[in-house]
């Protein structure tokens, strides 16, 4: 199915919350789907992945922690929205650090959004990496050089931010990003669903019109 | 008067405080910035023409519609589906699933394919899927009385009742109008760059004024069906008497908290207008004459307004001995000062209800289009732009913007019973926003962060136990439940209308207060109030209709014509 863009953040952002993510985190998880599938990555699959793989965690294990110079979780790989909200919210340490260095990541390509971000933030060129794949942001579409195979992995052993000396290189990614299955769907309204309540009799009688044949 | 004209620093905006406030954004009427008004300034400034493409309705009322408006550059078509509904489908709850008409604007001329394939779906709203060549999707629902009367009085060479048609207002009410990509729709981002729809709503505002004109045409054609040679169509002054309803219930009541940064710039726009007028130094004669004629439109408006809702009803009351008292005021010379609206203003921050005030607001700037029809091009917003966190920002300076911005919220006991009596939640029945008992019914744990004041107050305790010159970025690491309120308080520090200053989820909470703020900013008349949770209104009442763009009398369309002003 072809979904709007709003569709795709508000799904992600009542999914994300079903998964247990804060109304902070879930806000910038559907901001960052969208990101994804507006510059033709499939946004909405890889946050089902990410849900599926996190479901039951609570945030303490996913909490990025720093030692010896490279942020991990306590317990398993990072969340990308997570660390990526961290890359976002220290921008500005991109500009003194040699790099921003994470540990074992969740389904990476979660990360771009919030790389592209800080490249707006510090008005530069950031180079995000992974084995096999280097993404060039400038604020604009993603530079994607590597592998594609390595583009959409559930998870990676190392990831590396830094700024660029240089403009981006590498090829616009120009896949069907707002295509989003009828799988991912289910995945991710399941999810939804945990966050609606059970209506009941006397809310139902109050929110709107009734019968109304005047 | 001209813009450049005026001192801009003379008056200060009203302060958040003052108009940020539930029960005077409660209060709020339309103006010249209202979304309707706006799009009838532009299609009337750009000589837009009607076309009616298609009308393929049967003697049953059953068939489709084209109504194209052609722009300068581009073309817009409500495609119209009007359906054989049972009276016992007939419900108003954004929650049914049949409707009498249904309706799509299409972005250009629609072919016959794209109207077979819109008649597959376009009837199912929500159970369909429209796309990105389309830009809202709606529907409406007859008033059956109104309907069966107008069809059945011409159908016999009659009018209907005047009395009757000024009652009720309108002959169909829309239940929604969706735009914004929903359903599939083309995203707001894919079109915000074309100048029609630089002002917010503008797809949906012709959405429904091209809905009004298909609905009087679609009565005049039951009408000739079962009349005959009898038949007549209406008078065209009693015609523009009817607008199109709308119920608006509690769907729409999280909007302006959702939208902060756009809530802001419709404000700040609002406050601007209104500090420039009274910013004016004298009124000329033809000025204080415009003031003169609309305010005796304004008080016909008020006096056609009707609501048996008790609150409302009581309002109303009010605002007529408001208005007598104001027309007095102005007849005694209370124009031919030095700075006269400044000075009216002030008299009526203490003469007029708060109702009166804000009539007064939108009254005052109705002779001064030339200090505030470039306002709505201000009006629309990018959310995205206050989203990013600023993370450097220390725990010290956060603090102190909550102590300034929130002092409102850090005063209320949220320990009491009252403080948070309610609850925003989805339901799982209809995914609609519901208001639940936060104690007597089991929808606490599924709370939406629609409680801006308690969760600033929530965050301004939990910074108690930080250093003053730790970063937030730090503080949220530590903190993601604070994330959503964080990035709030920072957007009000930056937006000084973003924030509503009141509890909304206290015991004694009127989400009409938020439909009715929203709905003033449409353009939308006659707020009834049907309970404390939802409200009918009329859109367009007495607004020209598509084809008559060219000739129509225009300023203050809004408020009825008097016999003594040529309409």
């Amino acid at each position: 199915m072809i979904c709007s863009l709003n569709e795709i953040e508000a799904l992600a952002r009542k999914a994300a919350r079903g998964g247990g993510m804060s109304w902070g985190l879930a806000e910038e998880t559907g901001k960052a789907v969208r990101w994804l599938s507006a510059n033709g990555f499939p946004g909405p699959q890889l946050l089902a992945e990410l849900l599926c793989q996190n479901d039951g965690k609570p945030y303490c294990d996913l909490a990025p922690q720093q030692s010896e110079g490279i942020w991990h979780a306590r317990s398993g790989p990072l969340c990308p929205i997570v660390a990526g909200t961290l890359i976002c919210d220290r921008a500005e340490d991109l500009e003194t650090e040699a790099a921003l260095r994470l540990g074992e990541v969740a389904v990476p390509l979660l990360l771009l959004p919030f790389a592209s971000e800080a490249a707006r933030t510090v008005g530069s060129t950031v180079t995000l990496e992974w084995r096999g794949m280097c993404f060039g942001l400038d604020g604009g579409a993603p530079k994607v050089r590597g592998e594609e195979a390595a583009l959409g992995v559930a998870r990676v052993s190392s990831v590396a931010l830094s700024l660029a000396g240089a403009q981006a290189l590498g090829q616009v990614w120009t896949g069907a990003g707002r295509h989003v299955t009828r799988d991912t769907l289910q995945v991710l309204e399941s999810f939804a669903q945990r966050t609606y309540a059970p209506a009941t009799e006397e809310s139902r009688a109050g929110a709107g019109a009734g019968q109304d044949n005047d | 008067m001209k813009l450049d004209q005026l001192s801009p620093d003379r008056v200060a905006l009203r302060r958040p405080e003052t108009v940020m406030r539930l029960a005077r954004m409660g209060s709020f009427h339309q103006s010249r910035l209202s979304f309707m008004r706006v799009l009838l300034r532009r299609l009337k400034s750009e000589n837009w023409r009607f076309e009616r493409r298609a009308f393929e309705i049967d003697a049953k009322g059953v068939g489709y519609a084209v109504y194209t408006m052609h722009g300068p550059e581009r073309s817009y078509s409500l495609v119209a589906f009007a359906h054989d509904l049972a009276p016992e489908q007939r419900s108003d709850r954004v929650i049914a699933t049949a409707w009498d008409t249904t309706f799509t604007l299409f972005d250009g001329l629609p072919t016959a394919a794209d109207i077979e394939r819109l008649s597959r779906n376009v009837p199912l709203q929500e159970a369909g899927r429209v796309t990105s060549s389309e830009l809202t999707v709606s529907r409406a629902n007859r008033s059956v009385r109104m309907f069966d009367h107008v069809v059945n009085c011409l159908s016999r060479g009659e009018q209907p009742d005047t009395a009757l048609v000024d009652a009720v207002g309108y002959l169909m009410r829309t239940t929604a109008v969706y735009g914004s990509g929903k359903l599939g729709a083309a995203d707001r981002e894919s079109i915000c760059d074309r100048p029609e729809f630089a002002a917010p709503f503008q797809a949906e505002m012709l959405t429904v004024f091209l809905i009004r004109g298909f609905v009087l045409d679609l009565v005049e054609h039951l009408a000739a069906v079962k009349g005959g040679e009898r038949a007549v169509t209406l008078e065209p002054k009693l015609r523009r008497r009817f607008g199109i309803g709308n119920s608006t219930g509690l769907g729409m009541a999280p909007f302006l908290l959702n939208h902060p940064i756009l809530l802001n710039n419709w404000i700040a726009a609002r406050e601007t207008g209104l500090a420039r007028v009274r910013g004016v130094a004298a009124a000329t004669s033809d000025e204080i004459e415009a003031f003169r004629t609309l305010l005796r439109r304004g008080r016909r408006t008020i006096d056609e307004w009707q609501s048996e809702h008790p609150i409302q009803s009581g309002r109303i009351a009010e605002l007529k001995t408001d208005l007598a008292r104001l027309n007095g005021h102005v007849e005694g010379g209370a124009l031919v000062e030095a700075y006269p609206w400044d000075r009216l203003y002030h008299w009526a921050e203490t003469a007029l209800s708060i109702e009166g005030q804000e009539l007064l607001v939108s009254l005052m700037m109705e002779p001064y289009g030339a200090l505030i029809d470039d306002l709505p091009m201000q009006m629309s917003a990018d959310e995205n732009a206050g989203f990013r966190i600023e993370g450097g920002m220390t725990v010290a300076r956060l603090r102190s913007i909550l102590e300034e911005d929130y002092a409102w919220a850090l005063g209320i006991d949220w320990q009491s019973p009252e403080a948070q009596a309610r609850t925003w939640y989805i339901s799982a029945e209809k995914l609609e926003p519901r208001l639940g008992d936060r104690y007597s019914e089991p929808v606490a744990a599924y709370e939406q962060p629609l409680a801006p004041g308690r969760d600033a107050a929530l965050l301004y305790e939990a910074l108690k136990s930080e250093a003053d010159a730790t970063r937030v970025a730090d503080f949220l690491l530590r903190h993601p439940e604070h994330r959503h309120i964080l990035r709030r308080v920072q957007i009000a520090a930056r937006h000084p209308y973003a924030e509503i200053r009141d509890n909304t989820v206290a015991a004694d909470v009127l989400p009409i207060d938020l439909l009715r703020a929203k709905l003033s900013f449409f353009g939308a008349c006659h707020f009834d109030p049907r309970s404390d949770r939802w409200v009918r209104i009329n859109m367009f009442r007495n607004a020209p209709f598509p084809h008559e763009l060219a000739e129509m009398e225009f300023a203050g369309w809004t408020y009825p014509a008097l016999s003594e002003v040529p309409a």
